[in-house]
C-alpha cells in the first residue's frame, strides 16, 4: 500500500515505548503492532485521534504517501 | 441454545460426526466382504457349512427369490465386477463428505467461523455432494451441494469482511 503509517518514527522521537503508548489509548499491543508494521487496513478516526493526543502531533506527522513502484514507472 | 463454541450444537455435531465416520468405515467393510461374497462366490448348499461357507448360505438363502436377485445373478462376472468400483466410489464419497463435515463443525466449535479453511472445507463438500448425488442418481443431494455452493461464496465475503475488521485498528 502507498499509504505508509510513521507511527515507529513518532514514538521514537517522543520516547515512547510501544507497551506505554497502548497502555494511554487503552488499545491492546496487537493491535498497535498491526498498526506499527502497517499491516492494518484502515484506522477509526478515534483511535488516530487518540495516538494524536498521545504523541502530542498532527495527523499529516503520521501517514505519509510514497507512491508504488508500479505508479511510478506508468 | 447456542450454535457456535464448546458446549454448542457444532460441538454436538462434530461429535456425532466423528462417530458416524467410523460406524461408516466398519460398516462399508462389512458390506465390502458381504458384496464380494455374494458376487464372486457359487451359492452353497448345505446347511451344515461353517465359516465363510455358512455365511454364504445365509445369504443365499435369503436372496434366493428376491427379483433383483434373480437379474443380477444372469449377468456376466466382467459386468458384476463393476459393481465394486461403483460402491467404493460411493463409500470414499461418503466418508469424505463427513470427515470435511466434521473438520467444519470443529472450526465452529473452536469460535473460527469466517475463515479462508472454511471457505476452502465447504467449497470441497459441496463438490464432494454433487459429485455423489450424480453417482447416486439423488437430486435432494444435489441441491444441498448446489446450496452449499453458494453458501462458500458467502463465506468468501464474509471472509474478506472479518479480515477487513481484524486489521481494523
Amino acid at each position: 500500500m502507498s499509504i505508509i503509517f510513521r507511527l515507529d518514527r513518532v514514538m521514537a522521537d517522543r520516547k515512547i515505548s510501544l507497551n506505554e503508548l497502548a497502555k494511554r489509548i487503552q488499545l491492546t499491543n496487537s493491535n498497535l503492532s498491526i498498526l506499527k508494521t502497517g499491516k492494518a487496513r484502515a484506522i477509526r478516526m478515534s483511535t488516530l485521534e487518540a495516538i494524536c493526543r498521545e504523541l502530542n502531533c498532527q495527523p499529516g506527522d503520521l501517514l505519509e504517501y510514497q507512491p508504488d513502484e508500479k505508479n511510478i514507472l506508468e | 441454545m447456542k450454535y457456535l463454541g464448546k458446549k454448542s450444537l457444532s460441538s454436538l455435531l462434530s461429535g456425532i460426526l466423528h462417530l458416524s465416520w467410523y460406524i461408516v468405515l466398519v460398516l462399508s467393510i462389512i458390506a465390502v466382504v458381504m458384496g464380494a461374497i455374494i458376487l464372486f462366490s457359487t451359492p452353497v448348499e448345505d446347511p451344515a457349512a461353517l465359516g465363510i461357507a455358512k455365511v454364504n448360505f445365509c445369504i443365499f438363502s435369503e436372496l434366493k427369490n428376491d427379483k433383483d436377485w434373480q437379474m443380477i445373478e444372469k449377468l456376466p462376472l466382467a459386468v458384476r465386477i463393476l459393481f465394486l468400483p461403483y460402491f467404493g466410489a460411493i463409500v470414499v464419497l461418503l466418508l469424505q463428505i463427513i470427515k470435511k463435515s466434521q473438520h467444519l463443525f470443529t472450526n465452529f466449535k473452536n469460535d473460527v467461523v469466517f475463515n479462508k479453511s472454511n471457505v476452502l472445507t465447504i467449497s470441497k463438500i459441496s463438490k464432494l455432494l454433487i459429485g455423489f448425488s450424480i453417482i447416486t442418481f439423488d437430486f435432494s443431494s444435489l441441491l444441498a451441494g448446489i446450496l452449499l455452493l453458494m453458501l462458500c461464496e458467502i463465506f468468501k465475503n464474509g471472509t474478506a469482511l472479518q479480515e477487513e475488521h481484524d486489521l481494523t485498528v
